[in-house]
């Protein structure tokens, strides 16, 4: 008898191969714009970079003494030419890379303690942190490649995890461990928060557009995914708003899924596909339903691996260009490729 | 100087004696299971922040609150804090966790809890353990290593 | 006139500068070819000498002559010339001060120096010496002068009254060089305790005081050798030197006391304990408050053990001053201040003895009351009626075990003091409630609880004068019950340690109330439903033997008591058999224990010699008769080795003429297999008792009893029949050979002889005759028994350093490279390094030559090495193990020495796949890491790497947990040295936290963590 009923497709998630290297937890894994190097960070105080020689992934370059402490994360510029990393040492480094050397260039120095996360606006031209002292910077980047902070945002009460762009507009968002998730934009001369996003019920650890920005998906201490969607100021739903700004309305929770932590979810712009990453040291991937509603779509586990990883999986990244490869990390120190087949 | 201290009177309990040693721990060809004496064994000894006795004697931690099980490597530790004041209750579970972290496989997910309805500031101390961000973070912080790390030293006074 | 010699001398010294030429004069005066006065008038020139520096070498020399004579050389009269010589030229430039102090330092030591001399000396020192200004070893010269005059001219100096503490103040104010401060800090002491220092007494204080507390932390590898603890201790003796600093110091230690840092407390109070005992007890008045303060704090929350012991000190220390006061100054009221502020502050913690305070309160309050014998019988009479009242009314595990804790310490305190008829132990008016309530203790169900009223028990038993006879038939009855009743081993050995001392005090209510009982339980057999004695009766059993050895403390009861063993002995194995062995051993155990505490009593030995050994004889022919024709032997070897431990310990003891009828006796008995004087009713009739016969029988195991006796007598005392003993044993180790049972006791009886042997030519003999025996048959000396044998010989000949020795290594090592007997050949090195009992010991009156496992060691370290290098593969680790064996008799300096060179075999030790091995080696390891961490720490690349490979070893958990704890016993290296392997270490294990056995989780448990915390401050 065929049975749908636990996966409902043949999709598989099949192992590439595993990166040995870094001596203590990897925490963050991101592709580079073109989708030809993976750089990841780890406590180790490294950075790694991982490129394929041949049909081999191998290290291409580490990244050393830029920081005193734990990486927690590094972002790639959209021009691909350079590298963010957020420290537990309360700096975020920038790296360029020149004829596939890197370089730290700048040291960003004014959170008062461990930086979380970092992330660069589409436009290159902007960057944002965030940190336990619980405030969100976003710094400006000068023509000759100085940096300056634009603002300080203080909207959260607690520790903020993580900070990201939308895909297009000039709006950021990040979420905290005050179990909330933040939108910010540019007014007048200033940035604020336009939105307060609450619905999870424990500490926020991701939060990320789709392709369009018009939904956010988001991941937590409280077990489940969330999908978000925006009502322009008029939508036909007649969701309220308030002036110019859209209002965000939590339309999907998923949950039952998971028996610990969700630290982290990626979802696909090339395939629409939600990995997500879990303390129970298993990779879930979601898909929505064809012909689901907008106002209450449906998502369904496409497939799981559950031993993943031997501890937790910190973080996941699907590739920008190669459709279904996905990349992994953990605290057991390996990071690991993924490849979607079946789909 | 007594003032200093959340407790400066606290009640003494008695330790368990040592687990004894049976003939199938010595045969080298049984498996033995992790149980919660095991785990109870790893922090009874943890040194109290304040005073010169061990979490067990202040039945912080008791074999009875420890949960293990092997099979689906989970690790559940409730501890009690002396008072539900207890300022130095973070620091108590941030012990037994480093502890834990320090002595056991890795396979084990391990959570450390205060004991339901023991403490003021329960449901975020609790938050604040679970938060293994937070828990890598501090363990980089100098300071708050050497006060975890004196908790889990050997007492010169035994 | 100087000699022309003398006169180049002087010349080439002066001018030259050439410095050896001062020994050729002190040589020539020593000889008496000069005088000394001769060489100051030959000396004139230059002393005139317009050149400041011509002068400076001048004086030189005759300081650098004198300190090379003998302090009794000089006559007064040179003395004196001498003395005003150097203090003229102290007076001369600067540069001249310093040649001139040396030979003050000469001058302070003569023996002949006229009075009047130092005075002068000393005052001309203060006068035109700006001790300040010297370089730190001339001031050294300066304190030498000075302290040596203190010591041996202190009447002299004592006349100068304050001229001379003025003047010493003046010369070690400011001093900063560690070297000197200790002997300046030695003089300040002195000074203080002999001279009026009433107007100088701040100054002196202070220029001492303002070290307080010490700070120096000598640099690595300081070539002075000067501790902290030695400036510590100088300068607490200056402070504690005389009652009028009181005044400045207490202050100063009142500050120390309540600062942060924690050596500054601990040497705070420890110097007010030392200041306690010299300072009068009114001066201590107006701060004993705040001292009482200050101290309950470090002893209520510092939990730290150094000051909780140094504030405990110092507290008893106050108590012992203040009392001292009622009886010097007629002040009754401080001591009742200060003990009343102590009864109040520790009274309500008393009542509640399951908190943290009761125990730490209960040492505080026993620290006063051990004060003195005042304070003692104040705070008895205050607390131990409020925890007597506790102890009826507790009715948790803690809070009693609490209660009585603190009461045995009261009992503890009141038996350092020496109670009489007049002023008796205060605790006389508690004793009926202390003893109902130990009683009901007694039989209490806690083990706990138990053992410490037996432990009360005893304690209350070693004071005098406070229980009545029927107090102690009452103790000895319920300690009894007790141990009849209890099965924990602990609870057992605190009633039999009571059981011990009651006897030896009051042997009478042992012998008409306790013995009596135990001998009747010991004889009834009481028997289950089948008839066989039942198992649980049989342990009781134990305990009661147990019992009846812990008693015999007292000559009486000794003697009743091994009467009774041995008769039970005999009784109990013609009554049961097989199983009844053990029992028979437990026995013969218990009967050792009472004959080692009886061969001390004198008047012992002979009930012993006539009775008791006869009686062992007796019994062992009769169990040999019955028992070895059967299979058992195992068990009958190890009860013959406990009869014969009896032996000898009364051998050891006997004179010469009680060892010489007993040595005809015995040896009568095996040669000749009868024996009148010792009438023993066991042995057969008729030839048949042939226990050194050449075709092994029944009583062959007895030649264990034959050792007991002829390798215990001292050398002097002749062996009746020596030759002949001699050559029956070489004559059986051939058919011993292919009995059943490896004749281990004969090869021990053969080579105890031969290392006595003082008759060279009998031992050239019996080696020539053993070396026949042990090669002629080809199979022997392959044969494994063959080389257990000739390891035996060579440990004899090793053991006493005899030149035959060297050959029969060499042959043992040789032996090493077979395939056949080379692993019995490496226990042969085990069998020569190894200390036992019965032969070949010191005690044993063994010849055994000083370090002659050193000695061993070195002299064929070498060999093996070779031979390891050359071996085939299948038996190198033979050699390993040889060397591993040499190693663990080895004391530290000697491998240090040696080490460096073996280090690489213990490395591959650990690579051979051999588990004996690996584990010693790794034994070896862990002593090392103590005893040379520089050794282990030049090797430690080669070893981590190798430990962590054995901590996952499949086949052995042992191995697993011995690497472990090597891994584990790294972490006490120097920090530089293994912090880079931590990160390393730490991975690593994390695998081994997940082996399959809870003991080596938990060793490995230990370990990471133990790794973790290297850098942790204080460990």
């Amino acid at each position: 008898m065929i049975d749908y009923s636990v996966t409902g497709y043949n999709i598989m998630l099949e192992p590439v191969c595993t990166l040995d290297g870094h001596q203590e937890t990897v925490w963050c894994v991101a592709w580079n714009p073109s989708g030809t190097l993976l750089a990841s960070s780890s406590s180790d105080k490294t950075i790694r970079i991982w490129g394929q020689e041949g049909d081999h992934w191998v290290c291409k370059s580490v990244l050393m003494e830029g920081h005193q402490r734990t990486i927690r994360s590094v972002a790639w510029s959209p021009c691909g030419n350079y590298l963010a990393s957020a420290s537990f040492d309360a700096t975020t480094g920038i790296w360029s890379r020149k004829e596939g050397e890197f370089e730290c260039i700048a040291t960003l120095e004014g959170h008062e303690n461990e930086v979380k996360s970092v992330a660069w606006a589409p436009s290159g031209s902007l960057l944002a942190t965030c940190s336990r002292d619980k405030s969100v910077w976003i710094w400006e980047v000068t023509e000759d490649e100085e940096y300056e902070c634009a603002s300080v945002l203080s909207s959260h009460t607690q520790d903020v995890k993580y900070v990201t762009w939308h895909p297009t507009k000039e709006m950021l968002a990040s979420c905290s461990y005050d179990d909330t998730i933040k939108l910010y934009k540019e007014e007048i001369d200033d940035w604020t928060c336009c939105n307060t996003l609450q619905s999870h019920q424990s500490t926020v650890w991701k939060v990320c557009f789709d392709k369009t920005g018009s939904r956010l998906l988001s991941c937590g201490d409280d077990k489940t995914l969330k999908i978000w969607q925006e009502y322009p100021p008029g939508n036909p739903e007649g969701v309220v708003t308030v002036g110019s700004d859209s209002a965000w309305k939590c339309v999907c929770t998923l949950s039952g899924y998971f028996n610990r932590t969700v630290y982290n979810v990626d979802w696909c712009h090339t395939s629409g596909l939600i990995a997500t990453a879990g303390g129970d040291d298993a990779i879930c991937v979601f898909r929505e339903e064809e012909c689901s509603d907008k106002n209450q779509p449906s998502f369904s586990l496409v497939t799981t691996v559950a031993k993943a990883h031997l501890q937790d999986v910190n973080c996941v990244a699907w590739n920008p260009k190669t459709p279904g490869l996905l990349a992994s990390c953990s605290d057991d120190r390996h990071i690991k490729l993924w490849q979607i087949t079946g789909l | 100087m007594s003032s200093r201290l959340d407790n400066a009177n606290p009640i003494i309990y008695q330790s368990q004696e040592e687990r004894e040693i049976l003939p199938e721990d010595e045969d080298d060809n049984i498996e033995d299971k992790v149980d919660s004496r095991e785990v109870f064994d790893l922090i009874r000894c943890i040194n109290d922040p304040e005073h010169p006795l061990t979490l067990e004697e202040l039945n912080v931690v008791e074999n009875d609150r420890v949960h293990v099980n092997n099979e689906e490597n989970r690790v559940q530790v409730e501890f009690t804090p002396t008072i539900p004041h207890c300022s130095m209750a973070t620091l108590i579970g941030l012990s037994i966790r480093v502890k834990l972290l320090r002595s056991l496989p890795s396979r084990f997910k391990v959570d450390v809890v205060i004991t339901p309805g023991s403490h003021a500031s329960e449901d975020a101390v609790n938050k604040q353990l679970a938060d293994k961000e937070r828990v890598a973070a501090a363990l980089e912080n100098s300071h708050l290593l050497e006060v975890v790390n004196q908790c889990l030293s050997k007492r010169k006074n035994g | 006139m100087a000699a022309p010699l003398f006169k180049n001398a002087v010349t080439n010294f002066v001018n030259d500068h050439k410095d050896s030429a001062s020994t050729e004069v002190a040589n020539g005066i020593l000889k008496k070819e000069q005088t000394l006065l001769e060489l100051v008038e030959s000396l004139g020139e230059y002393l005139t000498s317009t050149e400041t520096s011509t002068r400076a070498r001048a004086t030189r020399l005759l300081a650098d002559v004198l300190s090379q004579l003998p302090f009794n050389l000089l006559s007064t009269k040179e003395a004196e010339v001498l003395t005003a010589f150097f203090c003229e030229k102290l007076q001369d430039h600067h540069s001249i001060q310093p040649p001139s102090l040396k030979g003050l330092v000469y001058l302070s030591n003569a023996m002949h120096l006229s009075n009047g001399c130092a005075e002068t000396i000393c005052r001309t020192i203060f006068r035109y010496v700006h001790n300040q200004s010297l370089s730190q070893s001339d001031r050294w010269l300066v304190y030498s002068v000075i302290s040596n005059f203190l010591h041996n001219r202190l009447q002299e100096l004592q006349s100068m009254q304050g001229d001379f503490v003025y003047g010493f103040i003046q010369a070690m104010d400011a001093e900063k060089d560690p070297r000197n401060l200790i002997l300046a800090f030695r003089c300040a002491r002195i000074v203080a305790q002999n001279f009026p220092i009433s107007v100088f007494a701040e100054e002196l204080f202070e220029v001492t005081a303002c070290y307080f507390p010490i700070d120096f932390s000598p640099p690595p590898n300081d070539p002075f050798g000067i501790k902290k603890e030695d400036l510590i201790l100088g300068l607490r003796g200056c402070l504690s030197a005389s009652p009028k600093f009181a005044e400045f110091c207490l202050p100063l230690l009142v500050e120390k006391l309540t600062s942060d840092i924690v050596s500054a407390k601990i040497d705070s109070l420890q110097t007010l304990t030392a200041c306690s005992e010299v300072y009068y007890p009114d001066s201590l008045r107006e701060f004993q408050s705040t001292f009482f303060d200050c101290i309950k704090k470090e002893v209520f929350y510092s939990g730290d053990a150094t000051l909780e012991a140094a504030s405990l000190d110092c507290f008893k220390a106050l108590v012992k001053a203040l009392s001292r006061g009622i009886s010097q100054q007629g002040d009754r009221k401080s001591l009742d201040d200060f003990l009343n502020e102590i009864v109040n502050e520790c009274q309500q913690h008393f009542l509640k003895p399951e908190l943290k305070m009761m125990l730490l309160t209960g040492r505080l309050v026993c620290a006063a009351a051990s004060g003195s014998e005042t304070s003692c019988c104040r705070l008895v009479h205050v607390c131990v009626p409020l925890l007597l009242e506790q102890a009826s009314k507790c009715t948790l595990m803690g809070q009693r075990k609490n209660v009585f804790e603190v009461l045995s310490w009261f009992i503890t305190v009141t038996a350092e003091f020496q109670f009489g008829e007049e002023d008796p132990n205060p605790l006389v008016m508690y004793k009926d409630s202390f003893l109902s309530h130990y009683i009901l203790l007694l039989s209490e169900t806690k083990p706990q609880l138990q053992v410490l009223a037996a432990t009360c028990v005893r304690k209350i038993l070693s004071l005098t004068g406070i229980l009545s006879e029927t107090d102690i038939d009452n103790i000895a009855d319920n300690l009894f019950t007790c141990v009849m009743q209890t099965t924990v081993a602990d609870v057992r050995q605190s009633c039999y340690s009571a059981l011990s001392l009651l006897s030896s005090s009051s042997p009478h209510t042992v012998i008409s109330r306790v013995l009596p009982e135990l001998v009747s339980r010991l004889n009834t057999y009481p028997m289950d439903a089948d008839g066989e004695p039942d198992t649980k009766i049989l342990t009781s059993k134990a305990f009661i033997r147990e019992t009846m050895a812990s008693i015999a403390s007292h000559p009486l009861v000794i003697e009743k008591v091994s009467y009774q063993l041995i008769s039970h002995l005999q009784s109990s194995h013609s009554m049961e058999k097989e199983r009844n062995l053990e029992e028979l051993c437990h026995t013969a155990k218990c009967l050792f224990q009472v004959v080692s505490t009886g061969v001390s009593h004198q008047n012992l030995l002979g009930f012993f010699h006539s009775n008791l050994l006869p009686a062992i004889y007796d019994f062992a022919i009769s169990l040999c008769k019955e028992y070895c024709p059967r299979e058992d032997n195992i068990k009958i070897e190890d009860l013959l080795s406990s009869l014969a431990c009896s032996i000898r310990a009364v051998v050891m003891h006997l004179d010469k003429i009680q060892l010489e009828t007993l040595l005809n006796s015995v040896v009568k008995l095996y040669l000749d297999g009868s024996c009148e004087d010792m009438k023993l009713k066991n042995l057969p009739q008729t030839d048949k008792f042939r226990p050194l016969q050449v075709e092994w029988n029944e009583y062959s195991p007895m030649v264990t009893l034959l050792t007991s006796v002829l390798c215990a007598v001292p050398t002097h005392v002749c062996i009746p029949r020596e030759t002949e003993i001699l050559h029956i044993l070489t004559q059986l180790i051939k058919s011993w050979c292919s009995s059943r049972y490896p004749p281990t006791a004969l090869y021990k009886l053969l080579a105890g002889l031969v290392n006595k042997l003082n008759n060279e030519e009998l031992l050239q003999k019996t080696l020539d005759n053993l070396q026949d025996v042990l090669n002629k048959d080809g199979n022997v000396e392959r044969g494994c028994l063959g080389v257990v044998c000739h390891s035996w010989i060579t440990k004899a000949l090793v053991t006493r350093g005899h030149k035959s020795g060297r050959e029969f290594t060499e042959k043992l090592i040789k032996f090493l490279a077979d395939a056949d007997v080379g692993k019995e050949a490496s226990c042969g090195f085990e069998i020569i390094v190894t200390e036992y009992d019965d032969i070949m010991t010191k005690s044993l009156g063994a010849n055994v030559r000083m370090m002659y496992k050193q000695r061993f060691f070195v002299e064929n370290i070498a060999l093996l090495t070779e031979g390891f290098q050359s071996s085939q593969p299948e038996v190198k680790s033979n050699y390993l193990k040889a060397v591993s064996h040499l190693l663990k008799g080895l004391p530290v300096q000697v491998l240090m020495t040696e080490l460096p060179k073996t280090f690489p075999l213990l490395v591959k030790s650990l690579l051979c796949d051999d588990i004996d091995l690996q584990l010693s080696t790794m034994v070896t390891f862990s002593d090392l890491t103590h005893d040379a961490p520089d050794l282990i720490a030049k090797n430690i690349d080669s070893i981590i790497p190798q430990l962590l490979k054995l901590s996952r070893y499949e086949a052995s958990m042992k191995v697993r947990i011995a690497a472990l704890k090597c891994i584990r016993g790294l972490t006490v290296l120097p920090l530089h040295i293994i912090v880079p392997f931590k990160a390393s270490i730490i991975r690593a294990l994390e695998s081994v936290l997940d082996d399959k056995k809870r003991l080596v989780r938990k060793e490995a448990a230990g370990a990471r963590n133990e790794w973790f915390l290297l850098e942790t401050a204080e460990k």
